[in-house]
């Protein structure tokens, strides 16, 4: 577990509102090993989202408040770091795409702007980057047109073509897949360890999602790159990725190979989505959801979040949050089923 | 459609929107209640005399004769002449206006370079300290009546701190640059002569801030809520996300989608400045247009008001142009059409 690339142990976030104190994250716990595609699935509200926006700190604080936990990367607690220097993290190491690609480009700026702005930004140092005011001398100019070529060939990464034409046109001149491989290219402009990409096919058509699925696949192949991929499809993360961690109501129920995990699932919340996915087989109206409703984050249920809604619920589910259970070769459940350490 | 194609057709539309505009100030200025034949003869002048002067002006003509006289004239470049003063109206406007074009450039110049940094800096420090700060005083401004804090500026720093002329563009006693464009601060800079510009710029300092400052207000709180709202958009925290640093995500990427707004402030700001520079000349002495707009408008004057009302409306439709062509140029979606 040392060499794990990211560590995130027992992450509490809260958010003040009007209505009190929202307890987002309870105690997230997951380890993202060099070279894994992980991915994060939960429903709407779970947390998933805001854990990925944690690992970088883009979470406006306040109203945010992350009040216990760590963020381990390698080795060191993100948490730790100084505000400015979490800029130079997110530039190195981290790359980060989001769910709808129409909204995550800056609409007034050339694909060429953005592109090389990425490039120059993610660079080791980014103080020798030369700003619009010093555009005119040639030494500036000569940076700029080298970020240029070096964004054309992360155009050619990300199956762009013509990038040398397409560079100089604005985003709404692009489809909404290849606006996402843009943002595929800006992300690895510094050549990142992680790539945490947030719903990145959601917002594409079916056909779509599934060359930008296969993109990313070969980009770890390719590129030695780590992937967190947060989604609510399992049939994505079956098809892409190599381990998963489920979350329910701000914390990490399970975690296992992808294999693992839909052939055994182990914790009662994960057998209960696994037999939600509808199959060719299933009759009109046959649709099995889980009884109940997702919890209150303002005032959510003791112990583990899930048990008012679960099947096999013990006498001590109501007031102790379970720790770690192993079931096998990186397989961990959150479930006093599964007792810690056993 | 291309840019010049584009600016050819809006500035033909201007045609029929002045013909318009010269026929309602027109129709206007003479259902007003009012003798302005008797009252430049003056009163002890004969029924002869005034009837000389009714000819010699043209007044004697049907109403729908002397209008198409008039803009026959205005063609021609000649757009008559005071009852008063027998004075040129385009010589006058010719010397007039540059100066309520001079002060009140200076003064969305003023609104805008104070205004927008205040906007920006409220924005990224939302409801912290610099935010109040920024509110605070631009509240403050556009709480005062303009005529008053006028009169207090120039009160203090002309006369008891001596620091600025207490009125008039340049003092009397010396020549003003040579006209070219009869801004002082432009011609000046043309001639090369530095310490013209400097007098220049001591001058209008103290009026344009005044008559910036009900601007500013508005500026600074449109550039506010306008980078609120794109701070929120999804492409900033995607360029957060990937390391830009945020020196370049607000100076760069949101400062541009957000002055989108401020744009449409700011032209609208100029029209009522224009407006607002008829106080603010009154009180400064400044040797504007405003001046003469109230002369002739007190009077019934009718040819100055014509042409004063005819200045405006070329200037204010020309920076509506201006206006929509720069929102095409800040967002390449925006088509000319």
């Amino acid at each position: 577990m040392s060499d794990a690339l990211l560590d995130i142990r027992d992450l509490h976030l809260e958010f003040d509102t009007f209505d009190g104190v929202a307890k987002v994250l309870a105690g997230v716990n997951l380890t993202i090993e060099r070279g894994d595609v992980v991915g994060l699935v939960g429903e709407t509200g779970c947390g998933k989202s805001m854990t990925a926006l944690a690992i970088p700190r883009l979470i406006r604080m306040p109203p945010g408040r992350i009040n216990r936990g760590q963020i381990l990367f390698k080795g060191e607690d993100l948490l730790q770091r100084q505000d400015s220097a979490m800029q130079e993290f997110r530039a190195r190491h981290l790359g980060m795409i989001f769910q709808d690609p129409a909204t995550n480009l800056n609409p007034l700026f050339t694909i060429r702007e953005q592109l090389v702005d990425a490039v120059l930004y993610q660079q080791a140092n980014t103080r020798s980057v030369p700003g619009r005011w010093r555009g005119f001398l040639p030494s500036a100019r000569q940076i700029r047109r080298d970020a240029q070529r070096r964004a054309i060939e992360l155009m050619g990464l990300v199956g762009i073509p013509d990038g040398e034409m397409r560079i100089h046109d604005y985003p709404h001149q692009f489809s909404g897949g290849m606006r996402q491989r843009v943002l595929i290219a800006m992300a690895l402009a510094g050549e990142p360890d992680l790539l945490i990409a947030d719903e990145p096919t959601t917002a594409l058509d079916v056909t779509i999602q599934a060359q930008i699925l296969r993109l990313i696949r070969s980009l770890v192949r390719q590129l030695g790159l780590t992937v967190l991929l947060i989604t609510h499809n399992l049939g994505v993360v079956a098809n892409t990725c190599d381990k998963v961690a489920v979350m329910y109501s701000g914390r990490v129920i399970e975690q296992a190979p992808v294999r693992d995990l839909f052939h055994s699932p182990a914790h009662p919340y994960t057998q209960g989505l696994i037999r939600a996915v509808p199959s060719g087989s299933t009759s009109r109206g046959g649709l099995q959801g889980i009884p109940g409703l997702i919890p209150n984050l303002i005032d959510p249920p003791e112990g583990c979040r899930f048990h008012p809604r679960c099947s096999q619920v013990l006498d001590h589910c109501a007031s102790q949050v379970p720790g770690p259970g192993s079931i096998g070769s990186g397989h961990l459940a959150f479930c006093h089923l599964y007792p810690e350490g056993a | 459609m291309t840019l010049r194609l584009y600016l050819a057709r809006r500035v033909l539309m201007l045609a029929p929107l002045l013909l318009g505009l010269s026929l309602l100030t027109f129709t206007i200025s003479r259902l007003v209640p009012g003798d302005p034949v008797g009252l430049a003869a003056g009163p002890q002048a004969s029924v002869e005399i005034r009837e000389a002067l009714r000819v010699q002006f043209g007044l004697d003509q049907p109403l729908p004769i002397q209008y198409l006289n008039y803009i026959r004239g205005v063609l021609q470049g000649d757009w008559g002449r005071s009852l008063y003063t027998r004075r040129d109206v385009i010589e006058a406007l010719g010397v007039f206006f540059p100066a309520t074009l001079e002060l009140t450039l200076a003064a969305v110049i003023l609104a805008t370079a104070l205004g927008v940094p205040a906007g920006v800096i409220s924005a990224m420090y939302r409801n912290r300290i610099p935010d109040h700060i920024a509110r605070v005083i631009s509240l403050f401004f556009v709480s005062f009546p303009a005529f008053w804090l006028a009169m207090i500026m120039q009160t203090v720093l002309g006369r008891h701190a001596g620091l600025v002329p207490i009125g008039r563009r340049f003092p009397v006693i010396m020549t003003p640059p040579p006209q070219v464009t009869g801004l002082y601060l432009v011609d000046s800079l043309l001639a090369l002569d530095f310490a013209a510009f400097s007098i220049a710029l001591n001058h209008i300092l103290v009026p344009a801030l005044v008559l910036s400052f009900g601007a500013l207000a508005s500026i600074t709180r449109i550039t506010r809520a306008s980078m609120i709202e794109i701070l929120e958009r999804d492409f900033v925290r995607s360029a957060r996300a990937i390391g830009i640093p945020e020196r370049v995500v607000i100076g760069k990427y949101v400062l541009r989608n957000a002055f989108i707004a401020t744009l449409t402030v700011i032209s609208l700001n100029f029209g009522w400045l224009m407006a607002g520079a008829i106080l603010i000349e009154t009180i400064f002495d400044w040797p504007g247009i405003g001046l003469y707009a109230v002369h002739a408008s007190l009077s019934l004057d009718f040819q100055p008001i014509m042409g004063i009302t005819i200045v405006y409306g070329v200037l204010f439709s020309l920076v509506n142009i201006l206006t929509d062509v720069a929102y095409g140029i800040l967002d390449p979606r925006i088509r000319y059409g």
